[in-house]
């Protein structure tokens, strides 16, 4: 079959397609306004869990077999001060497309400091002092910035300071979400980014393949990079242990009749897929809806409703060890603590300060410090 | 038979207005929804976009694309999330056999299914809802150039795989 075979099969194909799907869709108004949730979705969903499979045994022992019992969510006070003594000053995130870094006051947050660059990716160092952005350039590459707030005699209110660390090869991400940023190692050594291969077409750069995880060394800039396979290609969620070696990521299957699945992977072990380490955690386990994977005051966590729980590594939830979460987290960010947290769920960024749960103001997308 | 709206250049801060300004688009909404998912989570999605488009409405800029391009690129993020909680085991229904020209469909659907991320919105935007490669463009934030490649790349691929089902 030639290209321009496949061109007109797959212009017929689609207009077949939007034939028989002229259907549109039933919308509860009163919900996108309301920010209700649909009426239609309470039905659904008790539908969905109980037509669930479980892929890896998961044995949830909420409370019990711990030897420290769970924070407990905290009322919120007029003035959480104490709770918040010692967080990060700042964190940095995108908004709109653009880079910024936004100064969080004691009185409440806002009041960016745009920087007028196209990002398409953001991380941060976990103390919220320095942030890294990587920007689409042409040729396929990428270049990575170190963006960092500096206050001195020169600039007395503050002002960002943008150097390129390097530029390597690899394309951007096509949306930018919370699920997908710069993961910047604890001990500001590494970054763990994803980016799509790129391809020679007609002797033109194409940077549209599947996607790699892509390792960059801030010291020496050597890349080290991992392939998925052709079921997994989809990458994201990327999370660096407290060894900044391990790095856990979840990774959707191509196809949707499988479950996303956490997984952690060694980075000074050879090799070179990053589907081959095995599952730590499936995302969905027929009962219970799992956040993030990361390490909280060095052991392995991820979110299930408003609660933090353990994992083993091998598939097995142990005891809740806080609480007071937001639900159905796409990213979190934790300071060298683990007392302050950034969250993201949907369009809402959250702040955790040692069990105080607040709304960050502002719309903002890969928030993290 | 499409039904006749009255146009609106930018969504309104009024719940009847944004309706309005929303409603041209729900097709294109729901079905690349049902692309990227499926059709059963397909209302979901659109029910989830239009909740952040309305959240969002202040940020719409006229200037950097069309209203269907700024909802089609909440809706390919919103369905990206869905389907990180896909369930898993859906209910299996015996079906007839399907005919040859239906089994050349779902080797194709297959095939596209099984694109990269990238690659796999350029071809549902372009060839499934019948984007042209400007609007493509707006959706993926990127340059009708990169939409062209990205295609082209797209098409090889899924030669390489359509040659293996049927070699012949």
């Amino acid at each position: 079959m030639t290209d321009d075979e496949l061109d007109v099969r797959l212009r017929d194909h689609g207009s077949s397609w939007r034939e028989v799907n002229q259907d549109r869709p039933g919308i509860d108004w009163d919900a996108v306004t309301t920010g209700r949730r649909p009426r239609a979705w309470l039905a659904v969903a008790g539908v969905s869990v109980a037509a669930a499979a479980v892929i890896i045994p998961v044995a949830l022992t909420v409370g019990g077999g711990s030897s420290s019992r769970p924070r407990p969510a905290k009322h919120p006070s007029p003035s959480p001060t104490s709770e918040r003594a010692g967080a990060p000053s700042g964190f940095f995130a995108l908004h709109n497309g653009f880079l910024d870094y936004v100064g969080l006051t004691t009185g409440g947050e806002g009041g960016g400091h745009p920087q007028h660059s196209r990002g398409v990716e953001v991380g941060a160092r976990a103390d919220g002092s320095v942030g890294y952005g990587a920007f689409p350039m042409s040729g396929c590459k990428t270049e990575i910035d170190k963006i960092a707030l500096v206050t001195d005699a020169q600039h007395p209110t503050g002002a960002i300071i943008q150097t390129t660390v390097t530029t390597i090869l690899g394309g951007a991400p096509v949306i930018q979400s919370d699920g997908l940023g710069i993961a910047v190692s604890p001990d500001d050594t590494k970054l763990a980014m994803v980016l799509s291969t790129v391809h020679e077409v007609n002797g033109k750069k194409n940077c549209s393949g599947p996607e790699q995880l892509v390792m960059v060394n801030l010291v020496t800039h050597a890349v080290r990079r991992w392939n998925g396979s052709s079921t997994l290609s989809y990458l994201e969620r990327l999370q660096w242990a407290p060894d900044s070696e391990r790095l856990a990521y979840l990774a959707p299957p191509l196809c949707c009749h499988s479950v996303a699945m956490y997984r952690v992977l060694d980075t000074s072990a050879p090799g070179s897929s990053y589907s081959a380490p095995p599952p730590v955690l499936p995302v969905f386990d027929g009962h219970h809806d799992f956040g993030p994977v990361f390490w909280w005051h060095g052991q392995m966590v991820a979110t299930n409703n408003d609660s933090l729980y353990l994992l083993n590594g091998h598939g097995g939830v142990g005891a809740a060890v806080a609480r007071g979460f937001p639900t159905h987290l796409d990213s979190v960010s934790s300071d060298p603590t683990g007392d302050h947290l950034l969250l993201s769920s949907g369009d809402v960024t959250y702040r955790w300060d040692n069990g105080y749960l607040s709304v960050v103001k502002g719309n903002w997308t890969q928030p993290g410090w | 038979m499409e039904v006749a709206v009255r146009a609106v250049a930018a969504p309104a801060q009024d719940a009847e207005n944004f309706r309005d300004w929303v409603a041209p688009h729900l097709l294109a909404m729901s079905r690349l929804a049902t692309r990227l998912t499926s059709s059963a989570d397909g209302d979901d999605v659109v029910q989830e976009s239009l909740v952040r488009a309305w959240r969002k409405r202040s940020q719409y800029d006229e200037t950097r694309g069309s209203a269907q391009s700024w909802l089609l690129a909440i809706v390919a993020d919103r369905a990206r999330r869905h389907r990180l909680r896909a369930r898993p085991g859906r209910e299996l229904v015996d079906l007839p056999a399907p005919s040859p020209d239906v089994e050349r469909s779902l080797d194709l659907e297959d095939a596209i299914a099984g694109l990269p991320r990238r690659q796999r919105l350029a071809v549902e935007l372009h060839y499934l809802l019948g984007l042209d490669v400007r609007e493509c463009a707006a959706v993926m934030g990127c340059s009708e150039g990169t939409v062209k490649s990205t295609l082209f790349d797209a098409r090889a691929r899924l030669r390489g795989v359509l040659k293996e089902v049927d070699p012949a």
